[in-house]
């Protein structure tokens, strides 16, 4: 009796995680197959017309096309978004890391006067709402003529990106045990030496975790790029809003198709940079709090 | 050519309320080999740690290495070397390189690395495992390579935090004896801190015993084992350590329950009076106290037999218990001098 | 060791670069009637605050803030708990590949959440089943409120439940092997089991409080998904639409010609937020002291 109550337990336990799958992937299937379709209905025409169109009525004018992924990748603007959304997120990133791991290692391993004055910056800057800055962000930026550049973007996201890698890197530096900072420290190196030299190499798996965890972060960023870019910076997560497949500089009405598969192509690299830091995601997005 | 003074030394990690090292004043000489002796939570470590720089005293105090002052000189510039009991190795780099770190580290080195890890690493045995990462080692192989690079700055000072506490007694024992052989070979003095008695007692050419943050008692090995200053020492050295047995003193005589002792001494009351197990002898009859057997202990060498004296308990140690059984009415005897009398509070009666 | 206060100071500089310089100035800005159309700035004191506190749009936004920010983050927990004991109670190898595909939606970026979950899409799916498939004649009206509402509170969760998933499977990890096997001996049911002993130690986890109130301070500032609905739903230029949080009324403010960039207004509510958004921190932190030093 036991055998046969566990074996149904078993059953509902992986139907439950098949629905579960669906409920994830579902969505996302819809928006990878209707970017493989032509919509003849104007914007927003919507997925229910297809469907009846094809199965129910027999008739409608929807066909299977790699038309808009073509267009993206091929005739316009992806890959120029691509490339404008590695630079700015990488060139952030980099400045984040350059200037948050040496802080880490500091508030890891040191208690001063000030200590929680940094930390509540980090993570108010982690949580603060866009507008609180934006403004002056985009006032200054006008005036400086940073406004839709690289540098000036790359500047923004430091909001997003030097929290997460200097408390990301906090915690993976008080992961290494206290005695090998001592051992180092008493054997007569400096704190620049045990930074990049045995702190550094042992917590390079988390800094390469921080580091991507960080990109993909500015990279599904949507908020400071709809205000900040503009054509000459615009990235992936404002193209997909704004339209791929025409040359980035032009605004118009989108089409619901083009619209997928943009989606679809904005999160592919997401996914897989995510999946593959998947053991740090919880950490990352707790700022340290789950391990 | 160093000694250490300290100098009413505290710390406390609570503010204040409670003091991990409580006012300690010790005087560590030139090339000695000192031992603090303590249970956790005796505040050893921190000591150590203080006198390492890895701790800053919280109130006033020095601490002298010769007759400068380190208070506000950092680990890396006090020219100490630190085993720990976690190796502490850099698991990134090799053996050598973990060897070598001290002198790659520190911008003032003069001598050339690779002789002097080729030395090091003869002089502890592990020529053969330089190119091999420490993850790899066994515990004690880890521990000669924390040994070898503490050896290689050469410090003034070697501080030891529990460096056998992680290993098995065999390895335990081997280390031992190369350690108490490298200090004999270096003299460096070496400020070495456990647990373990019998570390201290065969390491030591001094013991200080730290109790609740305070050294209660500071000696060579034989003046701790023979006259401990409180009753917790004497709990402490001694395998099986010393019996303490409540009496009650009156004009020269110690009464255990209903039984009297002759002994001349000052106190009177109720006192403790102190007996080592090894230092009592079973007879026949007419000895100075008798109980009955409660059960043995078998110790290989020897065998430790534990009487009931109407309320106390008291370890005897001999070497054969042929013809007693548990249950038996014995008889035991010992020289009145080997008798140590302490206060309730532990102090001991001089 | 002295504290080597140099390495803070390129970190202590880009904090003031990008977050308090910023925001001081919002809050001057705040403090003054100013427009781009008429860039001098005259002082007014907390005039524009008095103003915000009156306007019955703003409340309305407050009030749609607070709706979807308690709906979406109670759904996330509980959807995300549910994911976890599904996850831990499979095989290792199940597990890996489950766990695998229910964070996949942590990746998307929040603006295609708004299009996975447009009414053109999941929906018209499920529509056609239930109309035309299914007979039923009945459908999703996505264009009602409490269907939006729901539908916009399900799209966040939709990217956040599987990091309360993850959390939480972090702390069944920790809850020690020999409590369930204590339980088994005295032949407890799971559902014992569940109720107490797991149950309990993912509620009084600091982690998981930790989670709820960084997610709480997140979604305040929820933009993405009600921006992408006011489009859906044609209300993009709609003052005080039912999705306008505070964020996306921001926004509208912010963008349409309309208003006359009423700037010193718009900052005004993004110092209201801050303040939401710096409370909740300071509630974060004196939990996270106890989680992390």
């Amino acid at each position: 009796m036991s055998q046969f109550k566990k074996n149904n337990t078993r059953y509902i336990r992986y139907m439950l995680l098949l629905a579960a799958s669906l409920w994830v992937l579902w969505p996302i299937s819809i928006m990878i197959e209707e970017g493989f379709r032509v919509d003849i209905g104007p914007l927003f025409s919507g997925r229910g017309a297809s469907f009846i169109g094809e199965f129910f009525q027999g008739q409608g004018g929807i066909r299977f096309s790699t038309i808009e992924y073509v267009k993206a990748l091929r005739i316009e603007a992806y890959p120029r978004l691509l490339i404008n959304s590695v630079i700015i997120a990488g060139s952030s990133v980099l400045v984040a890391a350059l200037a948050g791991v040496p802080a880490a290692f500091t508030l890891a391993l040191y208690n001063f006067r000030g200590k929680p004055f940094i930390t509540y910056s980090l993570l108010a800057l982690r949580t603060i709402s866009p507008f609180a800055v934006l403004l002056p962000f985009f006032l200054i930026y006008g005036r400086l003529g940073l406004f839709d550049t690289y540098r000036g973007m790359a500047i923004v996201y430091l909001i997003i990106n030097l929290p997460v890698l200097t408390l990301m890197m906090r915690g993976f530096f008080k992961d290494i045990p206290k005695e090998i900072y001592e051992a180092a420290f008493i054997s007569g190196a400096s704190n620049s030496y045990v930074l990049r030299r045995v702190a550094l190499p042992l917590a390079l798996p988390g800094l390469a975790a921080a580091a991507v965890f960080a990109f993909v972060g500015t990279w599904n960023e949507f908020f400071y790029a709809l205000f900040l870019t503009g054509t000459v910076t615009k990235t992936v997560s404002r193209g997909v809003w704004s339209g791929f497949s025409e040359s980035i500089e032009s605004f118009k009405i989108l089409e619901f198709d083009e619209l997928n598969a943009g989606g679809t192509l904005a999160i592919i690299p997401a996914v897989i940079l995510a999946l593959a830091v998947q053991k740090y995601l919880a950490r990352g997005l707790t700022l340290g709090a789950a391990k | 050519m160093t000694s250490i003074s300290l100098q009413s030394i505290s710390k406390s990690f609570d503010n204040n309320k409670n003091f991990a090292v409580n006012d300690i004043t010790l005087k560590i000489l030139d090339k000695e080999f000192l031992v603090i002796l303590g249970e956790s939570g005796s505040g050893k470590s921190s000591l150590l740690r203080l006198i390492a720089g890895l701790e800053e005293p919280t109130l006033p105090g020095d601490i002298l290495f010769d007759s400068k002052n380190m208070k506000e000189v950092p680990p890396r510039n006090r020219d100490v070397s630190m085993v720990f009991q976690s190796y502490a190795l850099f698991p990134n780099m090799t053996v050598f390189d973990n060897i070598a770190f001290p002198l790659v580290a520190s911008e003032s080195n003069k001598l050339d690395v690779d002789t002097e890890v080729k030395r090091i690493s003869s002089l502890l045995k592990i020529e053969d495992l330089l190119e091999r990462k420490p993850s790899t080692l066994s515990g004690g192989e880890q521990q000669r390579v924390g040994l070898g690079r503490a050896i290689i700055k050469q410090p003034k000072v070697f501080l030891m935090d529990e460096p056998l506490s992680n290993l098995d007694a065999a390895l335990r024992a081997e280390l031992r004896t190369e350690i108490k052989k490298l200090h004999n070979k270096l003299q460096v003095t070496t400020v070495y801190v456990t647990h373990d008695q019998t570390e201290a007692m065969t390491m030591a050419d001094r013991i200080a015993i730290l109790k609740d943050g305070k050294i209660i008692q500071v000696g060579t090995p034989e003046e701790i084992y023979n006259n401990p200053a409180h009753s917790s020492t004497a709990e402490f050295i001694g395998s099986p350590p010393m019996n303490l047995i409540k009496v009650q003193a009156d004009n020269n005589i110690l009464t255990v329950g209903s039984q009297k002792i002759a002994f001349s001494n000052s106190a009177s009351g109720s006192i403790v009076m102190g007996l080592r197990p090894e230092n009592i002898t079973v007879v026949g009859n007419n000895g100075k106290l008798s109980g009955t057997v409660s059960f043995f202990e078998y110790l290989g060498d020897s065998k430790i037999i534990n009487l009931t004296i109407e309320d106390e308990l008291i370890k005897i140690k001999v070497s054969d218990t042929t013809g007693i059984s548990i249950g038996d009415k014995l008889s035991i005897d010992f020289n009145v001098e080997d008798i140590r009398l302490f206060h309730v509070n532990g102090n001991s009666m001089k | 060791m002295k504290t080597p206060y140099g390495f803070l100071i390129p970190t202590l500089f880009l904090i003031f670069l990008v977050g308090i310089g910023p925001v001081l100035q919002s809050f001057l800005l705040s403090l003054s009637e100013f427009s781009l159309l008429n860039p001098s700035m005259s002082p007014v004191g907390f005039h524009n605050y008095i103003a915000l506190l009156t306007d019955s749009i703003f409340w309305n936004a407050i009030q749609v803030t607070l709706f979807l920010v308690i709906g979406s983050v109670l759904l996330e927990l509980i959807v995300g708990i549910f994911l976890a004991l599904l996850i831990t109670n499979s095989g290792s190898r199940s597990r890996r590949v489950f766990s695998s595909i229910f964070v996949i939606p942590i990746a998307i970026a929040p603006i295609v959440t708004g299009i996975l979950w447009s009414p053109n899409s999941v929906f018209d799916d499920l529509n056609t089943l239930l109309y035309y498939g299914l007979s039923l004649g009945a459908y999703i009206d996505t264009s009602i409120p409490s269907t939006y509402y729901s539908l916009i509170m399900i799209s966040d969760a939709y990217i956040w439940a599987p990091l309360f998933m993850l959390v939480t499977v972090a702390i069944i990890h920790s809850i020690p092997k020999e409590l369930y096997e204590a339980a088994d001996v005295m032949g407890a049911s799971a559902w014992t089991k569940f109720q107490k002993i797991t149950f309990p130690a993912i509620i009084s986890s600091p982690i998981i409080v930790v989670t709820l109130l960084l997610r709480t301070a997140d979604a305040f500032r929820m933009f993405e998904v009600p921006y992408a609905w006011s489009f859906w739903l044609g209300q993009d230029s709609i003052l005080g639409s039912p999705v306008d949080t505070v964020s996306v009324l921001m926004w509208k403010m912010f963008s349409s010609t309309l208003y006359d960039f009423p700037i010193a207004q718009i900052t005004a509510m993004a110092i209201v937020l801050l303040i939401i958004t710096l409370a909740t921190c300071s509630l974060v932190l004196r939990r996270y002291s106890n989680v992390l030093e």
